[in-house]
This record gives structure tokens, C-alpha cells and sequence, in this order.
């Protein structure tokens, strides 16, 4: 079995693949932190509205159907691109482009609101956490859309070459885990600030 | 990337894991707004915590393609250890601030009393 490992792993791309997921790993690690602190201060609301009175989670769960949405349409353009399917792998990450571009849009609406009807960041702890958390979120976001249309312009103009393949995996993986932090930012901000 | 699965096994995989996730997204989102629990929100809580981890569970086998196999045992090994860590980091934080939130809790009077009655006690 041992053996068996380090053998795939000599494949380059399975060492590209872990090379990255240990990127993400750590990424992990500043997700926790930026959670911890949301914990920790979001009932310090300097006397303003708290997460109950802000945060509509009709709104959130659209963001989620939406986001959960994109990240199966990348992971099916994904396996697409593995079998040679050109065509449905580029329907399929267009379709995640335009998902995820209106992900970003609704949360960004929200924040317009949240800031023009004066709880911006600086109006409490809670409110700072709150736009560091869900902000670092939403600049992953915008990352991956970038670096999804750049991997889509690549596909188009070199074809579907090995490089071609292992590169969009790796975007596939990025994808795939802001997805499930965004489950727990839905929980967490969202769904229990609407309990307490 | 060449597998053993064929095209169709992998797009089942994945409709299996968007359909699971969508009730369990859906579920956590009705438990909210239709008050399953009423009033026992801590219970609520708990289970929006359950529905959570069940989805995390689902879309990394289905989505990140964690598992005990060759090609995948390195990643479910780095996951486990970072999702300790992760662990560590937001309870720990929770209980240390709790903590302090408790002990910091008192009137400048009351702290005046508690402090000369620990400076009494020593170092």
C-alpha cells in the first residue's frame, strides 16, 4: 500500500493535486481564525442591530442554491474535460462563470445595503468580523472567476491538452472548497444569527 | 488524468452529491424558518451544526474526492489533521474568550474586592 502511494505520486499531476490541496489546507487555517473571531464577536454590537435584525436568510440561501449550483456544473465540466467532451466542459464552465458572477453580485448588493444604511465595518466588532469573513470569502470568489475564465480562454486556444486537463482540476478542487466553507458561512452567520 | 470510473459512474457520483446537499441545504434553511425546534433554539443550533458537517462529509467524498484509495489517502490525511487544528483554533478561541468574558464580567467595585482579596492569598 505504502509502496503503491509514492507511486502515484510520481505522476505530476497527482503531485500538482496535493501540491495545491496543501494550499488549500491552509487556507483552512485562515478561514478558522476569521470564524473564531466572528464567533467570539458578534454579540459586541456597540448598541446597533445585531445578525437577527440585518441578515435576511431567504437572501443567503439564494446565494446558496446559486453557488451550490456552480460548484456541481464545474465538477461535471471537470469530468467532462477528463473524458475529451470539449464542447459540454466549456458549456458547463460558462455556466460556472455566470453563477459565480452572480454570487458575487448579490453578495456585494448586500453589502451596498448593509454599508448605505450605515453598519459598515466600522460601525461595531461584530460588523468588522463580520465583513472580514464574509469579504475574504467573496475575494476567493473573485479569484477563482478570473483564473476559471483565463483556464476556459486556455482550453480555447490550445485545446484540451494533459496541461489543459490537470490545470482546470485544480481550479475544479479551488471551487469545489469555497463551496463547502460557504456552507458553514451560511450556518454559522446566517442561520444562527437568525436564531438568537 | 486517467481513471478506472467511466463518464457516466462520475456524473452519477456528482448528482448524487448535488441532490444530497440541496436537502440538506434545504433542510437547515427550513429548519430556521419554519422554528422546527420553536423555542429550543440550542437544540436548533445542534442540529443546523449536524446538517453542516453531514454536507461537508458529502461533497468532500462526492465533490473533493477524499477517500482511503492510492491516489486520494494523502489528501484525506492533510484534511483530518487541518480540520484538528481547525478545531483546536475556533474552540479553544471560544473557551479562552468565554473565559475571560466571565472573569472580566464584574462591576470596577466588584473587580476592586476580588483583586485585594487574591492579592491577599500571594503569589
Amino acid at each position: 500500500m505504502r509502496h503503491e502511494t509514492v507511486d502515484t505520486l510520481n505522476r505530476k499531476a497527482d503531485k500538482a493535486e496535493l501540491g495545491f490541496w496543501l494550499y488549500l489546507m491552509t487556507d483552512v487555517i485562515i478561514f478558522a481564525s476569521l470564524f473564531a473571531t466572528y464567533l467570539v464577536l458578534r454579540n459586541n454590537t456597540a448598541g446597533g442591530p445585531s445578525a437577527a435584525d440585518l441578515f435576511e436568510p431567504r437572501y443567503a440561501f439564494v446565494e446558496t442554491l446559486i453557488l451550490l449550483t456552480s460548484s456541481f456544473t464545474c465538477g461535471i465540466a471537470a469530468i467532462a474535460f477528463k473524458f475529451g467532451k470539449k464542447q459540454l466542459g466549456l458549456g458547463l464552465l460558462m455556466a460556472t462563470i455566470v453563477l459565480g458572477t452572480a454570487f458575487l453580485t448579490l453578495e456585494l448588493l448586500e453589502f451596498g445595503t448593509l454599508v448605505r444604511e450605515g453598519h459598515s465595518w466600522q460601525a461595531s466588532a461584530f460588523l468588522s468580523a463580520f465583513f472580514t469573513l464574509v469579504g475574504t470569502h467573496g475575494f476567493h470568489i473573485l479569484i477563482g472567476l478570473i483564473w476559471a475564465a483565463v483556464t476556459g480562454g486556455y482550453i480555447m486556444s490550445n485545446g484540451l491538452t494533459r496541461n489543459a486537463v490537470r490545470k482546470f482540476t485544480l481550479f475544479s478542487l479551488f471551487w469545489h472548497f469555497l463551496d463547502v466553507v460557504w456552507i458553514f458561512l451560511f450556518t454559522i452567520v446566517y442561520l444562527l444569527g437568525e436564531l438568537s | 488524468m486517467k481513471s478506472e470510473r467511466s463518464f457516466k459512474s462520475w456524473v452519477s457520483l456528482y448528482v448524487f452529491g448535488f441532490g444530497t446537499s440541496l436537502v440538506l441545504s434545504v433542510a437547515s434553511y427550513l429548519c430556521v424558518t419554519q422554528g422546527w425546534f420553536g423555542d429550543a433554539s440550542a437544540l436548533a443550533a445542534l442540529m443546523l451544526l449536524v446538517l453542516a458537517t453531514a454536507q461537508l462529509a458529502v461533497q468532500s467524498v462526492c465533490f473533493l474526492h477524499l477517500g482511503t484509495n492510492p491516489r486520494s489517502v494523502f489528501k484525506t490525511h492533510t484534511f483530518i489533521f487541518t480540520l484538528s487544528m481547525l478545531l483546536i483554533i475556533v474552540v479553544g478561541s471560544l473557551w479562552i474568550m468565554q473565559n475571560l468574558d466571565y472573569r472580566m464580567g464584574m462591576s470596577p467595585d466588584e473587580m476592586n474586592d476580588y483583586m485585594y482579596e487574591q492579592n491577599k492569598k500571594g503569589f
